[in-house]
């Protein structure tokens, strides 16, 4: 995944600039700000949004034609996804029930606003936003972001199975996600701590991928996508759902773009260092293949991610303008899951699961400090592998009671970092590494009546490096009015310190970071087609591991030396409407200090502002989709601020245009904006631009059988 | 450079103290306020999709007298009856799914009874899981009667019922238990039998009486 520069700081005759920027902010993380700006927009957004709700009630409370699902017949009824989110408790459940704020985001969504990856789709939840560095993207939730953690602090799943790697502990988002964006079937993003049931890395949350099975790919399909950049990619996946035997499906994808040709950092922007223009250094390659079967009480899953990314930003004090340095990441597993519902409504998972990843980064490295070739290429790797079993009963007791039991344990076989020069040969760090990890939960949601629901978890897990941990979840549940559901949640979650962040220790032990959360969420329905959510929540970091520079060694280290709060409230109103109108308006606020009160917090945007609308201009027939999203003004790690932007998406969509024939047209960023995200430790730059208007063009073929 | 601050002790004890007194108020009017079923939010809900498949089966169940009762379309007296067991998971999903229709060219009521109701007036009755309990009972009581008999309770055909709705991931499904249709005189069509997820007993061989 990334480059420790620390390596570097060894060798006598460097002193990787990129540290040198760092050792004046000692700290990668402050936080802290002012208040009054924040109170007054986060009272403007409720009056405008209570103003909304009551303007547009009255309009939409008229009868709305019967829903479609009223006229399926038996074989259309038995194809119908039903709102429910499974990974909030493991099982699934309606959403309105689950004891976390949960957003879903549909493959139907991901056609229509065009989303071409992970990273594209996480980027309209109300709440998150994500930055992108030019190699890897990173997740910010509810206004809290530290990409030196690489998101660490989210755990990413696909189909329950875990996807953030072991030495990292990071998840992948863009187009590193080993499984291509159109064989998700819908995104569960699940708002709040979860390491009740999940463990270490649920820290803000958890994004639950559900993929596509066989009966979702209509027979055999071929997409085929160009785009701007010299992008282009294809995909070809199989799906087999016969009525009684294994339902199955196969898909393979391709991507490459050469991306931006001439990168323009200011930072760089010296004779030496070609006027600050990085040529040919943005390019993106990966391929995916993913295979699924289920077949009675057993499923089947295994997946491969290859991803090759060209480093055009001399991170990590890689040479400026040489486009030999790139970062290959992969990521293999399969998955084997027996779930089996016994006669007494007991039900029974277990879970078994092998995965491989790797990490090869090659950084050309100037020693001699000259800017004068040749250079020497450094090799900095990444390999790990591990088992994960799992074990899961469920069952109700006396009508109020479902009491959940799991025990999961992930034996780490290999955790290894290694960082040498190619040539000459010089080895400056093999550190290699394992672990066990096990654990057990328990859950119980008790449905005191038939409108409220107390959900209560916990869970303890492991670890021969600080100890074990412990993280209860406490959730009441409770619909006072037919329209009406109230959860109010307090959690605790924790982020275990990564094999990475251990090889660099400071003085003490790292211990976890650890945050508690309390939330209060209210879903009113409008009417039948229309909703209004609303939510409230109040974090306590603790702990958190920050990146600094020893002050004696010169070294850069990890230390748990940070504590911080948030409050945040987010709007959503919403709504679905049979004719094929969807839309959405969000919008976040939150506020960060750290605990001491000092400095403003760092990438931490106040306001999340954000709108999605999909409109059937042909009813049916053609979709056009707008999005577009807002983060406010931030201050990046090196203490400069970056000016809030709004970034826009179009897409016109239309499936069957000619029999089993859809093509869709996007723009993205379609007022050509120009923008930064901020950046983590290890680049010159503060903040990276991003791309100016893309566009893109997708055909998608159906061969075969009809459903 | 920062540190972790240390928050007061009385802070934190007024803060939890708040919370608890919040959450205790809550709960009270939860408990105390009469109960109604869960806020169905989402479009495509659940009992959407439920409500519209018994609207479909009816169009593959045959019950005995069907011939005797049928006038012209939308002019026999008695109205087609289903019965809803309990308190009502549908809203106005039930309604909605039989809006203008019409079974056997009877009109369509939606009737609510208590478990421990006569309800052979039924052509079609519908169980809610808080029922559960009751199950046993309901089912004895339709013993001599043409009733067909749907639920989402767990493992319900294995119980004796004759439509057990399920879910199957995040899709809905139905299983059903032919010898207790047989046993209610009821005809189901091989179509409806195909598309099960699983048919519990053997068609029977003779017509219905």
């Amino acid at each position: 995944m990334n480059r420790s520069a620390q390596s570097k700081s060894a060798h006598p005759c460097k002193e990787i600039s990129a540290q040198k920027k760092n050792a004046s902010a000692h700290v990668r993380f402050s936080l802290g700000f002012g208040k009054a700006p924040v109170r007054t927009l986060r009272r403007f957004a409720t009056f405008a949004v209570a103003l909304l709700a009551l303007i547009a009630t009255p309009a939409l409370s008229q009868d709305a034609p019967p829903p479609d699902v009223m006229k399926l017949s038996i074989e259309q009824l038995m194809n119908v996804d039903v709102d429910t989110v499974y990974g909030a408790s493991k099982f699934e459940q309606r959403t309105s029930q689950a004891p976390a704020y949960v957003t879903i985001i549909t493959a139907d969504e991901i056609r229509k606003y065009g989303y071409r990856t992970l990273a594209e789709v996480l980027r309209s939840v109300p709440g998150l936003f994500v930055d992108y560095d030019r190699n890897y993207s990173y997740l910010g939730i509810r206004g809290f972001s530290n990409p030196g953690d690489y998101s660490a602090e989210v755990l990413l799943l696909i189909d329950g199975h875990r996807v953030n790697d072991n030495v990292y502990d990071s998840p992948m988002f863009g187009t590193e996600f080993m499984l291509d964006v159109g064989l998700i079937q819908r995104v569960e993003v699940i708002r709040g701590p979860a390491s009740s049931l999940y463990g270490a890395n649920a820290f803000f949350g958890v994004v639950n991928i559900i993929t596509k099975r066989g009966r979702d790919m209509k027979g055999t399909q071929v997409t085929a996508e160009a785009g701007s950049l010299g992008t282009y990619k294809g995909r070809v996946s199989y799906g087999y759902d016969p009525l009684h035997g294994p339902e199955m499906l196969f898909s393979a994808s391709y991507y490459v773009s050469h991306g931006n040709q001439d990168l323009f950092f200011p930072q760089y922007n010296s004779p030496a260092t070609n006027n600050g223009v990085f040529v040919d250094g943005d390019r993106d390659r990966y391929y995916n293949l993913f295979s699924s079967v289920q077949y009675r009480d057993f499923s089947f899953q295994a997946a491969y991610g290859w991803r090759l990314k060209g480093i055009p930003t001399g991170s990590f004090g890689a040479v400026f303008n040489d486009d030999r340095s790139q970062t290959v990441d992969w990521h293999s597993y399969f998955d084997i899951k027996y779930q089996h519902t016994f006669a007494s409504d007991l039900q029974f998972l277990a879970r078994v699961a092998y995965d491989r990843v790797g990490y090869d980064g090659t950084y050309v490295s100037d020693y001699s400090g000259t800017g004068i070739p040749p250079f020497t290429l450094n090799s900095d790797r990444t390999r790990g592998d591990w088992w994960d079993l799992e074990m899961d009963v469920s069952k109700d007791f006396w009508d109020k009671h479902r009491i959940t039991l799991g025990t999961e344990t992930r034996f780490n076989l290999k955790q290894d970092q290694i960082n040498n020069d190619i040539s000459p040969y010089r080895l400056y760090f093999n550190d290699p590494r394992s672990s066990t990890i096990p654990s057990v939960y328990a859950q119980d949601e008790y449905s005191i009546r038939k409108n409220v629901i107390v959900s209560a978890g916990l869970r303890y897990d492991h670890y021969d490096t600080f100890g074990g941990s412990v993280n209860p979840r406490v959730a009441f549940i409770y619909s006072p009015w037919a329209k009406t559901n109230l959860k109010m949640i307090y959690g605790q979650a924790f982020r275990s310190p990564s094999a990475y962040e251990l090889r660099l220790v400071g003085n003490s032990a790292l211990g976890a970071e650890k945050i508690k959360t309390s939330e209060v969420n209210v879903e009113q329905h409008l009417s039948e087609h229309f909703w209004l959510d609303g939510s409230a929540f109040y974090n306590i970091m603790d702990g958190l591991i920050v990146q600094k520079t020893n002050s004696v060694t010169g070294q850069s280290e990890f230390d748990n030396i940070v504590g911080a709060h948030t409050k945040g409230l987010s709007f959503v109103l919403a709504g679905k409407w049979p004719s094929g109108w969807e839309g959405r308006l969000a919008y976040t606020a939150q506020e960060s200090r750290n605990t001491s009160g000092a400095d403003p917090v760092n990438n931490a945007p106040k306001q999340l502002p954000k709108i999605n609308l999909i409109a059937p201009v042909v009813p049916r027939k053609l979709f056009a989709s707008f999005e577009g999203q807002y983060v406010s003004r931030r201050r990046t790690f090196q203490n400069t601020d970056i000016g809030g932007y709004f970034v826009s998406n179009a897409t016109l969509y239309t499936p069957d245009i000619v029999h089993g024939l859809t093509l869709s047209l996007s723009a993205y960023n379609l007022f050509d904006r120009r923008y930064l995200n901020p950046v983590g430790p290890g680049l010159l730059q503060d903040a990276i631009p991003q791309d100016g208007r893309t566009l893109r063009i997708k055909l998608s073929y159906v061969l075969g059988r009809e459903h | 450079m920062s540190r972790i601050g240390i928050p007061s002790p009385r802070n934190t004890l007024a803060r939890l103290l708040l919370a608890l007194v919040v959450f205790a108020l809550f709960g009270l009017i939860a408990l105390l306020r009469p109960a109604s079923s869960f806020a169905q939010t989402k479009a495509t809900t659940e009992y959407q999709v439920k409500a519209a498949y018994i609207a479909g089966f009816t169009k593959f169940v045959v019950w005995p007298d069907a011939g005797q009762s049928a006038g012209p379309a939308g002019n026999s007296d008695d109205p087609f009856v289903i019965g809803v067991v309990g308190d009502d998971p549908f809203g106005p999903a039930l309604s909605e799914a039989f809006a203008g229709a019409t079974v056997n060219g009877n009109k369509v009521a939606i009737e609510h009874f208590r478990w421990d109701q006569d309800m052979r007036k039924c052509q079609a009755i519908f169980i809610p899981p808080p029922e559960h309990k009751h199950l046993h009972a309901i089912l004895v009581k339709l013993k001599d009667s043409s009733v067909l008999t749907i639920s989402d309770i767990p493992q319900f055909s294995s119980e004796g019922g004759m439509i057990g709705l399920v879910f199957d991931v995040d899709r809905i499904r139905f299983e059903i238990n032919l010898d207790a249709a047989n046993g209610a005189h009821l005809q189901i069509s091989s179509k409806l039998l195909t598309l099960a997820r699983s048919v519990k007993g053997h068609p029977l061989v003779h017509n219905a009486d």
